[in-house]
């Protein structure tokens, strides 16, 4: 971790993906982030694979562990008046808060912004949600794939004639944890200066359609009078763009700039085709893809992926591999550039997950502290505002803490 | 009114094609003021077309009503994307007072941002080593493909090409498909890299603020996306294992998919629903008024669910094929379960939700005339970001920034378009 925001305090109310994404990228550039846990059971996703060993252990979640990095861990049960007197007395301190509980539970629990600001005028309060803090949806349930499904994106994503594709994984919370990330740290620059928060609400739906990628399609669409399409793998239209085979595995070739087309012809050792009018110009060949598909893929076929993608490259073709994640974790631009860490967990032991996503050479580099445990630091943090061991025991009988 | 949080920070923007374009645009929503600095001596890729002067008298998808009209560089979709909020001009860089002018210009900026392949900015002239004689202090981001260090940072490659290389790429599909089969390639990776950059500019401000200095970071768009696959790369370091292709579907949760509705669209109307615990079960049966097989046995706990998923699928689709997806979707959610259809760009532009919230905002461009723009994933309660400048037009700021900003008289400036080192149109033979 990076000492960038070392003097940002974060108090961490969120669980899942989204919020505690947001939250990981504070923590991972120094901000003294506190995450606030529930007694005995903690975040959503330490019940959720893949676990080390497939041992269902809440201090197991490789998921779990990846999202909460850079973060100290406390238990608080915010359904008590105590518990909630404990939070209030951590705002005080706080730069940010951030929480993911569904639209309405923060005011349940009398921690709306409006109350917090009292506290903490220059407090800066991110909300994280499905559909926003307010509109018709806002009660909603939502999954991964209902909120990918309420973005530009699923409809033109699928093969043609087939039902609709959601990206794999939880690209839709992960992203709104990046702008949540970049909105909350907008925020937290501007009321350092000011002395003055403010609330930031923040929706994954919202996220979808907001530029680059998904207000481009809703831009193309109204333009061009069309709906987005499924139109395959190959995209028509553009040639060549796609995944091909090769001898040992598969590369990405991206060829539609008309000025790659001669480079193209160069690489396959086929500048002779350039009398051939299917494929004498960058025009000519996108009508005439399916003829051109027949003399490329044996081609391809011929090589392995490295010499594919070495000798394209030579002739600056967009050719890459495509990885399997074991590749993607020995690639050796990664590593090179020291993009993985090796953490230390007292459970899982010696852990190597993803790191930061970009580093700042000014900045003072710290140990990638790992995950917290259930709890880890409530002696820590509590010590601060004055509680004791004996007052802790006590806090714990009550189920406070 | 409280003060936009950027508000008194100047930044250059050089974006292409999604990363830095988008980047800028969000440090300008929270109140800096981006100047955008774009060639006329060559059309930059995935900003203003395609071609700089496409055919005419044929469609042309992309460009308003799919007419190129007698300025196609302010009428392609890119642009009216992400462009709003800045000031725009024009400037050969491949000229050496081209480049003497630029450096008027950073020496009163704060951060400059670039997405170029690695060593771009250096060959201009302008790249970090340069600029810091102009402006000690100055924040320079670059965000190229895989970096600006290491073994491929010569790679040649675009958005497409960092979701193969970070693993997605290999997980998109329907379970059991070949990689090759038709399914379209994920270009996802610039709406993260875009976020990331900006979150970086702020971070350096704030380092700045402290420490009086500026700094150049060197982004990798695959390293800002590769924790967005955390789980994947967790399974593999810890287990060694490989991930499935899921397609809809989830490891843990049955049903899950996407279904088939009533409708007229050319490539159908669909419905995503999740059934995510045994109480959602129940619920669902009961949206659907308990037809007998929502009591079946085998559908009654979530292994068995999950063991029985394709019969499942198909008692289901028969049940949203008599229906609109809207339909599904308040039926099921008056229940608790989540249902959400897969919205085309039509249902979007329509969509209650969106509408409710303002997420679009009307705006008109001379060249383009008035259309609704998508909005940000976040709001700001006391300084709201608002579209003010709408997507600029080719050089349409010049007289403001060589003017105002910089200080030129009229005259100057008039010798500079004479020179044809800005103007608001591409040079002759720009392809």
């Amino acid at each position: 971790m990076q000492e960038v925001l070392s003097d940002v305090k974060v108090l961490d109310l969120t669980h899942f993906i989204a919020g505690p994404y947001c939250t990981r990228l504070l923590g991972d550039y120094g901000a003294d982030v506190i995450k606030v846990e529930k007694p005995g059971v903690g975040d959503a996703t330490r019940r959720m694979g893949p676990f080390q060993g497939d041992e269902a252990n809440p201090e197991k979640s490789g998921l779990f562990f990846h999202l909460n990095q850079n973060k100290k861990g406390i238990t608080l049960n915010l359904k008590t008046a105590t518990g909630i007197g404990i939070l209030k007395e951590l705002v005080k301190e706080a730069d940010a808060l951030v929480e993911s509980f569904s639209p309405g539970v923060m005011a349940s629990f009398g921690l709306d912004y409006p109350a917090l600001e009292k506290i903490n005028p220059r407090l800066v309060m991110t909300s994280v949600s499905s559909f926003g803090q307010t509109g018709p949806y806002r009660d909603f349930k939502a999954s991964e794939l209902t909120l990918f499904a309420s973005g530009p994106h699923m409809y033109g994503e699928g093969s043609p004639g087939r039902e609709p594709l959601k990206y794999p994984g939880y690209k839709s919370q992960y992203l709104a944890g990046s702008h949540a990330a970049t909105a909350t740290l907008g925020a937290v620059f501007g009321a350092k200066a000011s002395g003055e928060g403010q609330f930031v609400d923040v929706s994954i739906m919202e996220s979808l359609s907001a530029p680059p990628e998904g207000a481009g399609t809703l831009m193309n669409s109204a333009f061009s009078h069309a709906n987005q399409a499924r139109v395959g793998h190959r995209r028509e239209g553009f040639y060549p763009w796609g995944v091909y085979a090769v001898k040992d595995g598969y590369v990405l070739i991206y060829g539609i700039i008309p000025a790659f087309w001669p480079r193209i012809l160069k690489w396959m050792g086929r500048l002779d085709l350039l009398e051939d009018e299917r494929f004498n110009t960058p025009f000519a060949k996108i009508f005439h893809h399916a003829d051109f598909d027949a003399i490329l893929l044996p081609w391809l076929l011929t090589m392995t992926r490295t010499e594919a993608v070495e000798s394209a490259q030579a002739e600056r073709i967009p050719v890459t591999p495509v990885y399997s994640i074991a590749e993607v974790v020995a690639d050796p631009q990664y590593n090179a550039r020291g993009f993985f860490v090796d953490v230390d967990h007292p459970v899982l032991g010696k852990v190597r997950a993803p790191g930061l996503p970009f580093k700042m050479p000014t900045a003072a580099e710290k140990r990638q502290q790992p995950a917290p445990l259930l709890g880890e630091h409530n002696r820590e943090v509590y010590g601060r505002l004055g509680y004791n061991d004996a007052d802790l025991v006590k806090l714990r009988e009550r189920g406070i803490i | 009114m409280s003060t936009l949080p950027l508000k008194g920070i100047r930044i250059i923007d050089h974006g292409i094609v999604y990363t830095g374009t988008a980047a800028t645009t969000l440090l300008a929503d929270m109140g800096a003021e981006v100047i955008r600095v774009e060639p006329i001596n060559m059309l930059p890729p995935f900003v203003r077309g395609m071609m700089a002067r496409p055919p005419k008298g044929i469609p042309m998808p992309g460009y308003v009503d799919t007419d190129p009209g007698e300025r196609p560089w302010n009428r392609w979709f890119q642009l009216h994307a992400m462009q709003h909020n800045k000031y725009g001009c024009t400037l050969d860089l491949s000229k050496p007072r081209g480049v003497e002018i630029y450096k008027k210009l950073a020496a009163i900026s704060d951060v400059v941002m670039e997405n170029f392949a690695p060593g771009v900015m250096d060959r201009l002239g302008i790249g970090y080593d340069a600029l810091k004689q102009v402006k000690p202090d100055i924040i320079m981001i670059s965000a190229s493909g895989l970096g600006a260090v290491g073994p491929y940072r010569n790679y040649a490659g675009v958005g497409t090409s960092i979701s193969g290389m970070t693993g997605m790429l290999a997980l998109r599909g329907y379970p059991g498909d070949d990689p090759e089969i038709r399914t379209a390639i994920p270009v996802w990776s610039d709406n993260v890299a875009a976020t990331t950059a900006a979150f970086a500019a702020i971070a350096a401000l704030h380092e700045k603020r402290k420490t009086g200095k500026g700094q150049f970071i060197d982004m990798s768009q695959a390293e800002t996306f590769l924790p967005h696959m955390g789980e994947y790369i967790m399974d593999y370091t810890l287990n060694d294992r490989l991930p499935q292709v899921m397609g809809n579907r989830d490891a843990t949760m049955a049903p899950q998919g996407c279904y088939p509705c009533k409708g007229d669209l050319p490539d159908g109307q669909w419905v995503t629903i999740t059934v995510a615990s045994d109480s959602q079960w129940q619920a669902f049966g009961r949206a659907l008024g308990n037809p007998s097989w929502t009591a079946e046995q085998r559908f009654a706990d979530v292994l068995g669910r999950l063991q029985h998923q394709d019969e499942l699928d198909g008692y289901i689709a028969a049940w949203t094929a008599e229906r609109t997806n809207v339909e599904v979707m308040e039926t099921l959610q008056k229940e608790g379960v989540a249902a959400m259809p897969v919205m085309t760009s039509d249902d979007l532009f329509a969509n209650p939700h969106l509408n409710a919230r303002d997420f679009f905002t009307e705006l008109t461009t001379a060249d383009s005339g008035t259309h609704r723009y998508p909005g940000n994933a976040f709001r700001y309660s006391k300084t709201p970001v608002k579209m003010e400048l709408p997507p600029m037009s080719l050089g349409e700021h010049n007289d403001h920034v060589y003017g105002k900003i910089l200080g030129m008289s009229a005259a100057e400036i008039a010798e500079l378009r004479e020179e044809k080192l800005i103007g608001e149109e591409y040079l002759p033979g720009v392809f």
